[in-house]
């Protein structure tokens, strides 16, 4: 068997495979079709510090080979997270990784001192491709000052692993991510939903309620990869890629283009045996190429 | 029951009315955890487009036979796809899922009357099962727009179940809607208990009836599902808070439903 441990920025997990924001609840509704002890950590629904209820529906389109979603972080907030989804996880041998989103930079230092004192959570991933509503509800992920804001209010309210999560809609990924490993992340997920539309043409209207919507699935795969790609080139912490990911010949792509350890999302939905079937291929890839450690291939293609 | 993921085989696909299809499944384990009204989440192919499963509700379970059959409208590009599976042919799907109909105590003592609208009749089947079953077979009324859509008839009445159809075309039955058959209230003395599927327009005034002449009514929503597991949070309905200081909140249709009480359920727009 070759080693597929993992230390993502701190976060010391059994294998790279975890599992995307919002595509997987919290854990438990997975149960009846994988083990969860076998995830390398698990990764909840987005939180808010007050519960949401989320945009109206429709709030969900396929596309090709991909789905539009505008959920609208929906969440019962962080202390409903706590009361109520956080126990289940605690039987459970993998670590758990809450992401968070805020309004304002000030009340994602409130989440994250929050989740510091909290045993349980292993680790905080960032999501900065939420309005800021001070100002004029720009997204925090597409101005580097901004998302350095957010990182730092972040970082300085915990000890635990801060994993900012970066949005594509950006023209230059690089920048945002030097402006946030900067302001102290210790990883980088990558990435985030890229923004889209669809429009049903009999009624002429746009499909998503909230019109636009977040392009997810195997028809942003080539992008996400990319951005994977550049950001290794032009930092030096670890990376979570994501993006489209359904097989172990993707998620192989991904740490040879720079990943430390994977998410899978939306393949969730189309199997959720996925991220099993995912973390069986890329041991069998290991096993077959002679790859003892899986260190040996993060970053293969740049070396 | 939890759901599982399974690689079911075709046994039968018929085409049973223009654009509407009767398909059995070999699924022993899923039949025999299924409950009348849950439905499963049906891949059409192996390919990543269409890339998500179809929610297909069961409209028979055999527990001995270890089948499930669908009965589906082919509407779109998934349901098209769908029909051209062919006898023999591997389809992955996951279920059971979703919460069923609810069957009442025997004391209460409702007749059971299902509603249907067009291809709402599809859950409506195993449903009248379970209720003939306890020797109280019901009456189904069943509104479609023509006689090319009117389906399952001999099934229900092989339970025992007296059926009355309207169409809006007069091809079938009385000329009419679903709502005409109800105002006839052919229950007679007993206490009706409403079980029905249909479309959204057609759900609402049915509710609204129920309302005005306190019948009960339990209804089976419709959403836009991914994971149909109540991990995604596509498929809400707004239903009435219980919280304290709240209209309503979102219920997921997947998982909280896709059965519901008509009371619980906010029907604004
Ligand atoms: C719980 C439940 C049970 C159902 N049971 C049945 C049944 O027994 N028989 C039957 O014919 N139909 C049933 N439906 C409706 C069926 O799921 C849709 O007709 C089907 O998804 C349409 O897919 P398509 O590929 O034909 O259309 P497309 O236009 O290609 O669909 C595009 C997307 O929209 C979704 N979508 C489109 N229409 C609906 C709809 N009405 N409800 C939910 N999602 C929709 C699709 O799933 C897909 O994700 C049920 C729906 C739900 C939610
Ligand atoms: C239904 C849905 C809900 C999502 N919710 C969140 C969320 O709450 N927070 C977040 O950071 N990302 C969220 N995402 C984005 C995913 O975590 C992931 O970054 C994106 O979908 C790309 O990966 P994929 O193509 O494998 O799905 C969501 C995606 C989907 C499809
Ligand atoms: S379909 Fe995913 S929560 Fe209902």
């Amino acid at each position: 068997m070759s080693n597929l441990a993992v230390n993502l920025g701190g976060l010391l997990m059994k294998n790279p495979v975890t599992t995307a924001s919002g595509t997987f609840g919290f854990g438990v509704e997975f149960a009846p079709f994988i083990d969860l002890n076998r995830l390398g950590a698990i990764v909840v629904k987005g939180t808010t510090l007050t519960p949401r209820e989320g945009n109206p529906t429709p709030r969900m389109a396929e596309t090709p080979a991909g789905m539009l979603n505008a959920i609208g972080l929906q969440n019962p907030g962080i202390q409903g997270l706590l009361e109520e989804h956080l126990p289940p996880l605690q039987s459970i041998n993998s670590p758990v990784i809450v992401n968070i989103s805020g309004n304002t930079v000030e009340e994602y230092g409130q989440l994250a001192e929050i989740i510091d004192r909290t045993e349980g959570i292993a680790a905080i991933e960032v999501n900065i491709s939420c309005p800021n509503v001070k100002q004029g509800g720009i997204q925090f992920g597409t101005v580097p000052a901004s998302a350095a804001a957010v990182t730092r209010s972040v970082r300085e309210n915990t000890k635990k692993p801060v994993i900012v999560k970066l949005s594509p809609n950006v023209t230059d990924i690089t920048e945002m991510a030097k402006a946030v490993v900067d302001a102290g992340a210790d990883a980088l997920a990558l990435i985030n939903t890229l923004l889209g539309m669809a429009i049903d043409i009999r009624t002429r209207r746009p499909v998503i309620a909230n019109v636009f919507a977040g392009l997810s699935g195997p028809a942003v795969k080539p992008v996400a990869l990319r951005m994977v790609y550049q950001v290794y080139k032009a930092v030096s912490v670890p990376l979570l890629g994501m993006g489209g990911i359904s097989n172990a010949d993707d998620a192989i792509e991904f740490i040879m283009a720079g990943a430390t350890s994977i998410a899978v999302g939306t393949a969730n939905f189309t199997n959720p045996r996925a991220t099993m079937d995912i973390l069986e291929g890329i041991e069998a890839f290991c096993l077959r190429e002679g790859v003892r450690d899986i260190s040996e291939i993060i970053g293969a293609v740049h070396h | 029951m939890k759901p599982l993921l399974t690689k079911t085989v075709v046994l039968e696909q018929e085409q049973i009315q223009p654009g509407f299809f009767r398909m059995v499944l070999s699924a022993p384990e899923v039949a025999q955890r299924a409950e009348p009204g849950q439905f499963v989440q049906i891949r059409v192919n192996n390919g990543l487009d269409p890339l998500l499963p179809r929610p297909i509700s069961l409209h028979d379970i055999d527990p001995l036979k270890g089948t499930i059959t669908l009965l589906y409208h082919s509407a779109g590009k998934g349901t098209r796809i769908l029909a051209t599976a062919v006898v023999g042919q591997e389809l992955p799907l996951w279920g059971p899922l979703g919460k069923g109909w609810k069957m009442t105590e025997a004391e209460e003592d409702f007749l059971p009357i299902y509603v249907a609208g067009g291809i709402g009749i599809a859950p409506l089947l195993p449903l009248a099962a379970a209720w003939s079953r306890r020797e109280e077979p019901g009456i189904l009324l069943y509104g479609a727009r023509s006689a090319g859509q009117v389906m399952a008839v001999r099934a229900f009445e092989a339970l025992g179940v007296e059926v009355q159809v309207a169409t809006e075309d007069g091809s079938f039955g009385m000329m009419g809607r679903v709502t005409d058959l109800l105002e006839q209230s052919p229950w007679g003395e007993r206490r009706p208990l409403l079980y029905v599927c249909g479309p959204k327009p057609m759900l609402k005034a049915v509710h609204k009836m129920a309302e005005a002449k306190g019948w009960a009514c339990q209804i089976s929503l419709e959403e836009r599902m991914c994971c149909g597991l109540g991990a995604c949070l596509s498929c809400v309905c707004k239903t009435k808070a219980k919280a304290a200081g709240k209209a309503w909140t979102h219920s997921k249709v997947c998982t909280d439903g896709p059965v519901f009480w008509s009371g619980e359920v906010v029907w604004d727009e």
